[in-house]
């Protein structure tokens, strides 16, 4: 160090003149009401909607009901010491959070501040959390593939990169197992990942942390969370928070996946702050703009024109149903926003079919498009065999003389459901995927017994890696299923190998 | 629900200064209300006692008696109706929002202004005038409190503004800026 006393009291003495040279101007409004998380202010007359204000005590505040007497407001933080008589002071700034390529691989509040406890995060961005989506210019329509890793996704409903594709179903039937299995699913595939956790129990965040480090996730991965203890505000806040992270990359080009879960408890937060605000309540007492609440943040989920540098932000919305009602107020608002839902059945799920995806209402409106050739070949007639399947599936049980041709469906279906079926943070690669699709459309499976095919697929898949692996990349490589059989080559010659085990029951 | 006080002040204040433009008795009932304004301040328990249930109105009424004594006759309408309605605790609300009425029309600002050792009457003089070309009113009332913290400088509040010109702030700033 070698700077001298004298440079030192120089710069004060720089920075002196200009202090005295200025006045602090504020604009002062007086609290008349605290209460949950909300405050009501005197004054504060040019207040704009959504700005930041301070408080006595150091917390901020953000403005949300502008009416003639007081000024509505929204308490971020500590609001024990507020006392009614504080003041309360305009900043001039709407709500931002800081952004960069820093915040990668951290666990941050709704404010952008880290809670992992690895120190400070260097930004030199902010970002509003309120954005204007991109306009009907300013996007393209989805054309690359989001490859989630589960079959049943990847081949009945896929998603696209920009999509906007909605998880529901009731508690306990896996939905947030199918986000965090996505977000492991995109390792060195370019993509970020924003993990927003509305109101989750900090132990399951935790919980999901452990399990995306464990998978290496974390390289990727931005974790957004507000949990229960928090104040509806922060819970309200969090999933514009993790939209404006998300948007800073996908303005700079890069494809981003972010996963709301769950945008049901938000909604029940935001009920929270507007009957506290006294905003007149609607329908299941959620007040008037919970639609535009939800629509504007999902909006903002978009493929990019190539002008615009051809970034993405695949939004995957979670949402949680009671006793399976789709037909609540939520759950219909966020489907008709959503490009499409994958909803997840609790019989099916209790029954073992994991995960327990229901391919009747389960649609996807865009990702067709972004599905790579070789997959829209293999899972082309995957959704009506399962159609088919689960009509005659009934008819089956009443053990009356089967005709061939039903016997075959029921044999296949039964297969096909199979199939679907995948442990948990094990996502599979699309070759493979595509790999026992077509080993299942070709009927190679048929002769398997049905107790056999996790094994059959799993050795199936060593051979392949072994002997065969140029097959497998040359479907990565084009896309495309080859033009020659190696394919059936490959799979005869595995089948010659595979011994069924001598306890299953003959396949019937 | 319950109106909040100050939708109630704007209520009462509003027709307060209304009648009295109406009958040309504006200046005359400004002044009352002042006086009475400076009555409350003075004795903040006035309001609860008037309100109070406990009290039996025989008890009452010889405060009232008082309050009314020297007001012209809409202010002493004003007590009188506002003791009956209840409402007496609202009463300084009301008074406040008679006045801002008043200011607003007549265009004069109230001024707070903390200051390390009082202010002399041409400082005072010379602060109002500024703040007159500032605020854009046409009168500034000047009210001086000391507070020795301040050190140096002076902190005026009206409008809803704070100007802060005050050594203390300085200080505070230039320590967050050494500090931090």
């Amino acid at each position: 160090m070698s700077i001298k006393a004298e440079e030192i009291s120089s710069l004060i003495k720089q920075q002196l003149a200009n202090y005295s040279a200025d006045l602090a101007v504020e604009e002062v409004g007086t609290v008349t009401y605290v209460g949950d998380g909300i405050a009501r202010a005197h004054g504060l007359d040019n207040a704009m909607a959504n700005e930041l204000l301070e408080f006595q005590n150091g917390s901020y505040g953000m403005a949300q009901n502008l009416e003639t007497n007081d000024v509505g407001i929204i308490i971020m933080g500590s609001y024990d010491d507020i006392r009614e008589g504080d003041t309360v002071k305009r900043t001039g700034r709407i709500m931002e959070v800081p952004v960069g390529d820093n915040m990668i691989g951290r666990v941050i509040n709704a404010l952008g501040q880290p809670i992992d406890g690895q120190g400070e995060i260097k930004t030199d961005q902010t970002r509003p959390i309120e954005f204007k989506a991109p306009g009907v210019m300013d996007r393209q329509s989805v054309s690359e593939p989001l490859q989630t890793g589960l079959k049943a996704i990847d081949s009945l409903v896929p998603i696209g990169r920009g999509q906007r594709e909605l998880i529901i179903g009731d508690r306990k039937t896996g939905k947030t197992s199918i986000a965090i299995d996505t977000i492991i699913n995109q390792k060195d595939q370019d993509m970020i990942c924003i993990y927003v956790a509305i109101g989750q129990k900090e132990s399951t965040v935790r919980a999901q942390v452990e399990a995306l480090r464990r998978y290496g996730a974390m390289d990727y991965t931005i974790v957004v969370t507000a949990g229960p203890s928090e104040p509806a505000p922060m819970l309200y806040l969090s999933p514009y928070a993790g939209a404006a992270i998300g948007e800073y990359f996908m303005y700079n080009g890069k494809h981003v996946l972010i996963i709301y879960d769950d945008l049901s408890k938000q909604a029940a937060a935001y009920r929270e702050i507007s009957l506290l605000l006294r905003r007149p309540p609607g329908r299941e007492a959620y007040p008037g703009d919970i639609f535009y609440t939800h629509s504007r943040l999902l909006e903002r989920a978009a493929k990019l024109s190539d002008k615009l540098g051809g970034g993405s932000m695949t939004a995957l919305p979670v949402i949680e149903t009671q006793a399976g009602d789709v037909s609540a107020y939520i759950p219909t608002n966020v489907i008709s926003i959503t490009d499409g839902q994958i909803f997840l059945d609790s019989d099916l799920f209790y029954s073992g079919t994991r995960p327990a995806i229901d391919a009747g209402t389960s649609v996807s409106r865009v990702g067709g498009d972004a599905q790579i050739k070789a997959m829209k070949k293999v899972a082309g007639t995957l959704r009506v065999d399962l159609a088919s399947y689960r009509e005659l599936e009934s008819f089956a049980q009443f053990g009356s003389d089967l005709d061939a041709a039903t016997q075959s469906k029921l044999n296949r279906g039964r297969r096909t459901v199979e199939i679907l079926k995948q442990p948990v943070h094990k996502p599979l690669s699309v070759d493979k995927q595509v790999l026992i699709l077509y080993a299942l459309r070709e009927g190679y499976l048929d002769s398997v017994p049905v107790d056999d095919l996790g094994r059959y697929e799993a050795e199936l898949f060593n051979f392949f890696a072994g002997s065969h692996a140029d097959v497998l990349a040359a479907i990565v490589k084009t896309g495309k299923l080859p033009d020659n059989d190696s394919l059936d080559a490959g799979i005869k010659a595995f089948a010659a190998t595979f011994k069924t085990s001598v306890t299953a029951p003959a396949a019937n | 629900m319950a109106l909040d006080k100050y939708t109630i002040g704007q209520r009462y204040g509003t027709a307060l200064f209304d009648l009295a433009t109406e009958q040309g008795t504006i200046d005359t009932v400004y002044a009352d209300v002042v006086a009475l304004q400076q009555v409350f301040a003075d004795a903040p328990t006035l309001a609860d006692v008037l309100t109070n249930a406990t009290l039996t109105l025989e008890q009452k009424q010889p405060i009232l008696a008082n309050l009314q004594q020297d007001a012209s006759a809409s202010v002493k309408n004003l007590i009188q109706m506002v003791f009956d309605y209840g409402r007496m605790n609202d009463m300084p609300f009301i008074l406040a929002a008679f006045v801002q009425h008043y200011d607003q029309v007549n265009g004069i600002v109230h001024a707070k202004v903390t200051s390390a050792v009082p202010l002399t009457a041409e400082q005072q003089q010379a602060l109002a005038t500024k703040l007159t070309a500032r605020l854009g009113a046409k009168q500034v009332e000047i009210q001086n409190t000391v507070d020795a913290a301040v050190i140096g400088g002076v902190i005026v509040e009206a409008n809803n503004l704070v100007i802060d010109g005050s050594i203390r702030r300085k200080v505070a700033q230039v320590r967050q800026l050494l500090l931090g």
